[in-house]
């Protein structure tokens, strides 16, 4: 019983309090004004009730307030059998208060016991609303604690003094007080039960995919009766780019197994180009091609297709613009898959299947990402097309910020 | 309201009508709304010490009008002056300016839908000035955004030519 807590017996307190008749008169603090049956006993009492003050100083003051004046009321009991001027009703009251004391003398007991465990962690609120409750019999015989020097002189009470507190009164008030705080108790715990099974029902979106459905569904109406332009733009694009990241053997993505290459022709300088990463061949015609201004010198223009606009390249002036001739003979534009972009070339080749070890793949990228490595069989550098769609899309500012990039 | 009769709404999508010029081989489109008229080419009278984008002034019925050279604006290189050669003038930003153009095509009429993103690449600033791009009659529209033609600095220089 030495380790009731501090919230165990101020449970039993405030449910006594809760269930006596006198609790209005008990609980006020006595005054100077105040009057009280006998003058003398207050004096005696407040002298008796010094040295528990000052034991419960370490405690929580707003706890141990309470408690004092209690005792300072109750002290007078201890002393009612000596005073001969005390009328019959104020003896029964006597005997009522002498019961109550006792009881509180067993709280103090109890509150100095916690008061020596102060190096113990302090037990939040709902942590000692979940211990279990200790019983009826498991307080009352707070005696057999194992005493200290300090809780002797203090609560001098004898076992059968505190077997009287735990009289019918007092146990029904604890009882009824249990059954109260278990009740909370089970309110707070359907309330956290309650909140973990709301979240779960609330998360899930079941809103957004019909909404989008719909809108998916009007932009189609609208683009098969009037745009149809605008829906051959998608279907050229409908593909995702290529991936292109490089896996740890040092090739990339599109080049674990054997794959085909384009053989191009830019400037008089022979390229290849994986053919999994190209979209489309059109014919180059710079006439009909629409330059705009304030562009990078690279870019040529858009060049229209049957599949869309098509953003030309020119691929010399990008790639090597060290060596490139103001003079070209661009007689193609090879699109990206997946993406608007098109390479001009002069002259385009049959394809060839090669094994990815015929390849010497460069093991840094940092200068000319697009530059994938070097076919060995042909002595002509390799592009890295995905990686190239990537730098023309980062060099788009307008295509930044549609994409929130 | 004028603004209302030249924006045809179908919907969501309003309709919009774009007066077209050519500039060194391109169409490009002004929104209707912001022309004021076009003149045949006039005599312009050079300002010392003007920004290098201004041609000069016009004397517009007693009004004193600034005329940008907009090949010059765009970066595009000079052309010569031909019979064709138009200057438009055009209102923006609270300010009436002159553009001179090559030649003035018609006006046509753009659903809102039908204009895609322009390309942006490169550090040219006068990128910004590309709304967008637009098929119509077989060609390629660059549609030019005019109240970003010149910035506020621009603007107060004008003022002081």
């Amino acid at each position: 019983m030495g380790n009731k807590h501090i919230e165990e017996t101020l449970t039993d307190y405030f449910g006594e309090l809760l269930n006596e008749p006198n609790e209005a008169t008990l609980t006020a603090a006595p005054s100077k004004n105040e009057v009280v049956d006998d003058p003398m006993d207050v004096e005696s009492s407040s002298a008796q009730a010094k040295p528990l003050e000052v034991k419960h100083a370490p405690i929580k003051l707003a706890e141990t307030k309470p408690i004092k004046s209690r005792a300072i009321e109750a002290t007078p009991v201890q002393e009612a059998p000596a005073q001969n001027n005390v009328s019959q009703t104020s003896n029964k009251n006597l005997v009522f208060e002498e019961k109550k004391s006792k009881k509180i003398n067993v709280i103090e007991d109890d509150l100095k016991e916690e008061s020596r465990q102060v190096s113990k962690p302090a037990v939040g609120p709902l942590g000692s609303y979940k211990k279990p409750f200790v019983s009826n019999q498991e307080l009352t015989p707070s005696a057999e604690k194992p005493s200290s020097s300090v809780e002797q002189s203090v609560v001098p009470l004898s076992k059968a003094s505190v077997s009287q507190s735990s009289d019918a009164v007092g146990t029904a008030a604890y009882q009824q007080h249990k059954q109260r705080l278990e009740r909370m108790l089970q309110q707070v715990s359907a309330l956290d039960s309650s909140s973990n099974t709301i979240a779960p029902t609330v998360t899930p979106p079941t809103v957004a995919p019909p909404t989008t459905e719909s809108r998916i569904s009007t932009e189609t109406e609208v683009s098969e009766q009037e745009q149809v332009d605008v829906s051959l733009d998608v279907a050229a694009y409908e593909m995702p780019p290529l991936s292109s990241e490089w896996l740890g053997n040092g090739r990339p993505n599109w080049a674990q197994e054997q794959f085909d290459i384009l053989l191009i022709e830019v400037n008089g300088l022979q390229l290849a180009v994986p053919l999994v990463a190209l979209g489309q061949i059109q014919d180059l015609d710079e006439e009909a091609m629409t330059s705009l201004f304030g562009q990078s010198d690279w870019f040529m223009g858009l060049q229209k297709t049957p599949m869309g606009n098509v953003k030309t390249v020119n691929t010399a002036k990008f790639v090597m613009p060290e060596r490139y001739k103001d003079e070209h003979n661009y007689k193609y534009v090879v699109s990206i898959n997946g993406l608007s972009w098109g390479l001009a070339v002069d002259n385009i080749h049959q394809p060839i299947s090669i094994d990815p070890d015929s390849i010497r793949w460069r093991p840094k990228r940092d200068s000319r990402p697009w530059m994938a490595g070097m076919v060995k069989d042909h002595m002509c550098v390799l592009l890295d097309i995905p990686a190239m769609g990537e730098i023309l899309q980062e060099q788009d500012k307008n295509h930044a910020q549609t994409t929130g990039g | 309201m004028a603004s209302n009769a030249a924006q045809k709404t179908t919907s969501d999508d309003p309709v919009l009508q774009w007066v077209t010029f050519r500039l060194a081989g391109e169409t490009y489109g002004i929104n209707v709304m912001q022309v004021q008229e076009v003149l045949r080419y006039t005599e312009i009278a050079p300002v010392p010490g003007a920004p290098e984008y201004v041609l000069g002034i016009i004397n517009l019925r007693g009004n004193v009008v600034t005329v940008i050279d907009t090949r010059n604006r765009f970066g595009l290189a000079s052309g010569e002056m031909t019979d064709n050669t138009r200057i438009v003038i055009i209102e923006t930003e609270g300010h009436v300016i002159g553009i001179l153009v090559d030649s003035v095509a018609e006006v046509v009429y753009l659903r809102q839908s039908e204009v895609e993103t322009a390309p942006n690449v490169g550090n040219d600033e006068s990128a910004k000035f590309i709304q967008g791009v637009c098929h119509k009659n077989d060609e390629l529209l660059i549609l030019i955004e005019l109240n970003k033609l010149l910035t506020d600095t621009e603007w107060a220089e004008l003022e002081e030519v």
